[in-house]
């Protein structure tokens, strides 16, 4: 046991992400080839858009059942939306945000670029400490306007009238999973506007400028629009419920700032923070760079039902310093 | 003259002549033909149920005259059930309608609906059937059936002299895909099997009508025409929901009696309803599309570099003299 515990800790985690990464995106993309559906719950962008897709992204359904009347919140109908959370929460809770990290086939076409960009050896950017703050706060507008836009359509909200129902699934309709993951299945008809109506004209051209935005911003900056997802902003929501944590030890804490330079996100609070057991931030992607980078015995600790399945050890440092493998700090 | 006045002009035509549909107005009354319209009414109500908001209960009514007693009404349900129906008679007028379960089930996928009335007139067997296909679907009880084909490959019923069936009306998640500009097959059957040089009329709400004969597989393949012409394009409505009935033929010698009557030849006619939306290049543009997002692309790439280049520090060389340092002092 302890060999095979010192074996994991000595893990190079990016290879194993990166190969995680992979079968994930095979899978979500042309999972449908071989008949596995996994439902309308997943908390991930399998977007529903990808024709034979292995499943649908919970956001997407979210919009459909918020589109009620404010009267049937209290009925069977009302439950559904429940019902559906409940499914999303069985979804998630094992592996928490690491869905973002490992699963998510937009966060693993945005590591594809940035791994792009590294090749050509292009410097990448940060943003500054307000900046990343007051940026991330979209992420929680999107999720807001996520239930409140589709409760416009059937309500009268405020006296407002109702809104037309070409905003039902609005935020798909700007989101760059849609427009870019059905190439994958070689279907480009989602990069077509709209002009069926002025709503549709505008929600599918403001979806390309947004593409367009993604695909920029994600040459330049790792993880760019995982910053403004309101799914990472819904993960939040429940990821104190989650098996899968991680977990930093600050009395070991040296504040290398190693942790926060392999961040892929920028997330100063991983090397700041000494008080705080839970290192699962908002914009945190649990792809656990940081604990490889740790230099310091049990520093961070990946732990899922409170057992350490990962862990910062000072050989599993020098091992991964000696193959070079040090995760982005120096090298992009 | 203004709009209203022609609309309300038009509307009284419409009351004084009692035109039911426009679809029905085309074929001749000697047919059977389900509708959600009642007969004597005005076109009020949607053609088509919604593939999205299920409705429990259905209820068809059955256009065409001279129902006699001969008749006999079944629907077949996605699990392959068959259930009789009787023919109902609301506000003096003939329906069928039969009640359908909630939920991911055995109701869950597409029902063929018929009506078969058999007369004898003038030595003829004449046999007309009305054939209904709907979905019974919401996408909140999910698309598992998706992979199962036999829920969405054509049904036909053995006991039906004349039926017609689409191919692949119906896309993996249950919702029609018939558009303009596409290529629409469908077969013809006769007690189940594929019956060739049948002849098939195709009649479009604004009375285009195209005459075809089976194949020797039974099948009739033709492109549907584009007839969604808006006024303007605020107006366009890309879910416009435009119908059409196809009405299949056929006749052959054959003795025998109905209820005692003598006859020497079998006319069979049958009608399938169906209905098309605009095709998706009419209300969509790649290149639009492809405009936008390259635009989009290019300036943030353009503004990422100017905001480089603005960040960018000249290079400075900093000499340090040590003497002027210590006379300074």
């Amino acid at each position: 046991m302890k060999r095979l515990k010192r074996k994991v800790n000595n893990l190079d985690i990016r290879r194993f992400r990166t190969a995680v990464q992979i079968m994930m995106f095979v899978f979500i993309a042309y999972g449908g080839y071989l008949a596995v559906d996994l439902g309308n719950h997943l908390p991930t962008f399998a977007c529903a858009f990808i024709e034979k897709g292995v499943g649908t992204c919970f956001l997407f359904g979210l919009q459909h059942r918020m589109t009620i009347p404010f009267d049937q919140l209290g009925s069977f109908r009302g439950l559904g939306i429940l019902i559906s959370v409940f499914w999303f929460l069985a979804w998630f809770i094992v592996l928490n945000k690491a869905w973002c990290g490992y699963i998510c086939p937009l966060g693993t076409l945005q590591d594809w670029i940035t791994a792009l960009r590294t090749r050509l050896k292009i410097r990448y950017s940060q943003y500054s400490g307000p900046g990343f703050k007051k940026l991330g706060k979209i992420k929680y507008i999107l999720l807001a306007l996520i239930v409140l836009i589709p409760l416009g359509i059937s309500n009268a909200i405020l006296g407002l009238p109702k809104l037309s129902h070409d905003f039902s699934t609005f935020f798909c309709m700007i989101c760059p999973a849609r427009t870019i993951l059905p190439l994958f299945s070689g279907d480009p008809s989602q990069l077509a506007v709209d002009f069926s109506s002025v709503t549709r004209m505008v929600l599918t051209a403001l979806g390309m400028v947004v593409t367009g935005l993604f695909v920029a911003g994600a040459f330049v900056k790792k993880r760019f629009f995982c910053l403004f997802c309101p799914m990472s902003a819904f993960h939040y929501l429940f990821s104190k419920m989650g098996l899968l944590k991680l977990k930093k030890n600050g009395s070991s804490c040296t504040a290398c700032g190693n942790c926060y330079r392999a961040c892929d996100m920028g997330i100063r609070e991983i090397a700041d923070d000494v008080t705080h057991f839970n290192m699962v931030n908002e914009d945190c992607m649990m792809c656990f760079k940081c604990v490889a980078v740790c230099p310091e015995e049990n520093c961070l600790q990946v732990t899922l039902l409170g057992k350490p399945i990962y862990t910062a050890t000072e050989e599993g440092f020098h091992l991964r310093s000696q193959k070079r493998i040090m995760y982005g700090i120096n090298a992009d | 003259m203004t709009r209203s006045t022609v609309t309300v002009l038009l509307a009284l035509f419409q009351l004084c002549f009692l035109l039911p549909d426009p679809t029905l107005a085309v074929t001749k009354n000697r047919e059977l033909v389900f509708s959600l319209n009642k007969p004597s009414s005005l076109k009020s109500k949607p053609q088509f149920e919604s593939e999205h908001r299920p409705v429990f209960k259905r209820r068809y009514w059955i256009h065409g005259s001279g129902l006699s007693a001969a008749v006999s009404a079944f629907v077949r349900h996605p699990d392959g059930s068959m259930q009789d129906l009787a023919i109902e008679t609301a506000d003096n007028l003939p329906c069928i309608s039969f009640q359908l379960r909630h939920g991911d089930g055995p109701h869950h996928g597409i029902h063929n609906s018929y009506v078969i009335h058999r007369q004898v007139k003038d030595g003829t067997l004449i046999v007309r059937t009305a054939k209904w296909s709907t979905v019974h679907h919401s996408c909140a009880w999910g698309h598992d059936y998706k992979y199962n084909s036999s829920r969405l490959a054509p049904a036909t019923v053995d006991k039906v002299p004349l039926e017609l069936s689409g191919i692949d009306l119906w896309d993996g998640n249950f919702h029609v895909q018939t558009r303009s500009g596409q290529k629409l097959q469908f077969t013809v059957f006769h007690y189940g099997k594929p019956l060739p040089d049948a002849k098939i009329t195709v009649i479009s709400d604004k009375k285009w009508v195209r005459q075809l004969v089976s194949d020797s597989q039974g099948t009739i393949s033709f492109q549907m025409i584009r007839d969604y012409y808006p006024e303007s394009w605020d107006r366009f409505q890309k879910t416009k929901n435009s119908n059409l009935l196809l009405k299949a033929e056929y006749e052959f010698k054959e003795e025998g009696s109905l209820d005692g009557v003598p006859y020497t030849s079998v006319q069979l006619v049958s009608t399938l309803p169906w209905r098309y939306f605009p095709a998706h290049q009419d209300f969509s543009s790649y290149q639009a599309g492809l405009a936008v997002g390259g635009i989009s692309f290019l300036a943030a790439v353009a503004g990422l570099f100017f905001y480089r280049m603005k960040r960018r520090r000249p290079f400075q060389e900093f000499a340090f003299d040590e003497k002027t340092e210590a006379k300074g002092k």
